[in-house]
């Protein structure tokens, strides 16, 4: 059970969609802190998310990978995020660095981070096949309880919020990086 | 996205922050949803491009909010600094833009979660949920609102008060005030079922909002049976509480805790050393406003007042704690419980809030709420007119 030959976390994807969609798109392989959409979903920060829906995910998911990307980058500790955000680290930054920058700097910052390693997984031979999960989770429901029902995820579904993503972050229908975007975002291209 | 978009668009009309047809929001996932066309979307649509942002929201707030802001934003240099607690844990300042371009709203949101461009309205928005756009929005009405009063009464005493204040203060204080004499019945205790526990919570949560006693998704309810503390979810909004309550047992002994409020320690030490069924906890504007009120004319703690006030203060016979969100040594749950040990059935933080206790159920908890609240709007038009008949002017 793994994505890209990277062992799933212990949280069932099927009880919590934008995570689902999170660990097919992470470019290290099935991760729950690359987008971290728990704390959302579940965690109810910094507010609940309705957990069984794509609706609204793909930009949830790619926004999140971009300030993770920042937050791994301040080498800060993501727990502290469910209490702050980029807003006040911003200012962290700025007082250490004496580089001014505001959280939505960091968030371009992380953009171009998380784009860089779509680049990198391009070469190396990655596309939208490795944007996947395991078959299991579209055809076996998971383990249910307090009045919850946990069903399959819908692959129809899946699949449209996976094309929702490759827009929203600039990618072409095969999850593969543009020249287009990769100028936009000052990343150097290599044919 | 289209449902939540509607959805808190009429939330902002029903709970009287803006007017019927007046908010506009919008969504994005791949496309951009609106709730309604309007000539201002093409140059809002542009704030997606540079923002990491997935809805946003632009409304007049409605009156008194709007004279208000538009009073305090006119006078701000390029923000609002109010000091109540939203303000200082999730805004620090809301910034003023002087035009509605899509350049000087961009330049506020990189920083801020707001911007408010006086005469146009207020600009928020949120990163996973149109329902952030929804709390900012109502913070900032709420945050100024308080912000404004306590002002006035400064410079009231001050004798500085200008015609264009007075103006706004008479426009604020002409509204209807939705506080009754009398307080609604609700479910009596004691509890004999987990599920009586959670209806309880259910209706003293929707009345909590119905009656003005707290704004967006803050406040939180909490009900003890046995060695269980029910208790609201964080971020949950008091008038939507069916699924959003969390059983937890008071030795600690799981982990339910995870997603409670924020405030749980404080409910569990108030339950524990009160020995009461039913805490309630709702952001009452004036109790919020008089709690900032302080006769000191000079202190070694100012701007510490919220964490570090040394003295055992009252407002209309409440005590009044520093204390901010949370646990830890300037904590409110370290802070408040002693109030309650002492035999008091209410506490407020110092511009935060109200807490309040029930025995056995929350009939007491909700009337007392409400008196704390009518007696401080009554002592606090009352300090007005007395700061104006010190000065030897006319009471209002
Ligand atoms: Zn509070």
């Amino acid at each position: 059970m793994s994505v890209k030959k990277q062992e799933l976390p212990a949280c069932d994807p099927r009880g919590a969609y934008g995570l689902a969609l999170g660990y097919a798109t992470s470019t290290a392989g099935g991760d729950h802190l690359r987008a971290y959409p728990i704390t959302h979903e579940v965690l109810r920060k910094p507010v609940a998310t309705d957990r069984f829906t794509f609706s609204g995910k793909a930009r949830i998911i790619k926004i999140s990978e971009d300030a993770n990307a920042a937050v791994d980058s301040l080498t800060a500790c993501q727990f502290i995020f469910f209490a702050c955000s980029l807003e006040e680290y911003s200012r962290a930054f700025s007082a250490v660095t004496g580089q001014g920058a505001s959280a939505q700097q960091l968030l371009n910052a992380g953009e171009r981070i998380y784009y860089n390693e779509r680049m990198m997984n391009a070469t190396n031979g990655f596309a939208a096949a490795d944007d996947d999960l395991p078959a299991r989770f579209f055809t076996e429901p998971g383990s249910s309880g307090d009045g919850i029902d946990v069903h399959p995820i819908d692959r129809a579904d899946f699949l449209q919020a996976r094309a929702n993503y490759y827009k929203v972050r600039g990618l072409n229908e095969n999850g593969m990086p543009t020249r287009e975007k990769a100028r936009q975002l000052n990343l150097p291209w290599n044919d | 996205m289209e449902r939540l978009i509607r959805k808190y668009a009429d939330k902002l009309v029903s709970h009287g922050l803006a007017a019927p047809g007046e908010p506009l929001l919008a969504g994005l996932d791949s496309e951009i949803v609106w709730n309604r066309p309007d000539k201002r979307t093409a140059l809002l649509a542009t704030l997606f491009d540079t923002l990491s942002i997935n809805s946003l929201l632009f409304a007049r707030p409605a009156q008194p909010y709007a004279a208000i802001i538009d009073y305090l934003a006119a006078r701000a240099d390029e923000a609002i600094f109010p000091i109540d607690c939203e303000s200082r844990t999730f805004f620090h300042d809301l910034p003023v833009a002087r035009e509605f371009s899509a350049k000087t709203i961009a330049a506020a949101l990189r920083r801020r979660k707001s911007v408010t461009i006086p005469g146009e309205g207020i600009v928020t928005f949120g990163a996973v949920s149109p329902e952030q756009a929804f709390v900012t929005f109502s913070s900032v009405c709420f945050a100024c609102y308080v912000k404004f009063h306590l002002d006035y009464l400064r410079d009231a005493r001050a004798g500085t008060l200008t015609p264009e204040q007075r103006a706004v203060f008479e426009l604020a204080a002409a509204m209807p005030n939705p506080l009754p004499e009398t307080p609604p019945a609700v479910r009596r205790g004691p509890f004999t079922s987990d599920s009586a526990v959670l209806e309880a919570i259910w209706e003293a949560g929707r009345l909590t909002v119905e009656y003005h006693m707290v704004d967006s998704f803050f406040g939180n309810v909490s009900c003890r049976r046995g060695d269980t503390l029910f208790i609201t979810q964080t971020g949950s909004s008091l008038d939507e509480l069916p699924g959003r309550i969390d059983g937890c047992p008071m030795d600690g002994s799981s982990c339910a805790g995870l997603t409670a409020s924020s405030e749980l320690k404080a409910h569990h030490e108030i339950a524990l050393r009160s020995g009461c069924t039913a805490v309630l906890h709702g952001h009452p504007k004036f109790s919020v406003i008089l709690s900032m009120d302080c006769p000191k004319a000079h202190c070694d703690r100012e701007g510490e007042c919220h964490i570090k006030c040394p003295e055992i203060r009252s407002v209309c016979g409440v005590p009044v704690v520093p204390g901010e969100v949370g646990a830890g040594q300037f904590g409110l749950a370290t802070t408040l419980p002693p109030v309650f040990a002492s035999g008091h059935t209410a506490g407020i933080v110092y511009g935060h809030g109200l807490f309040t206790t029930g025995a056995v159920d929350f009939s007491d908890a909700f009337a007392t709420m409400l008196s704390v609240e009518r007696n401080c709007r009554e002592e606090y038009f009352r300090r007005v007119a007395q700061a104006g008949l010190d000065r030897g002017e006319a009471a209002r």
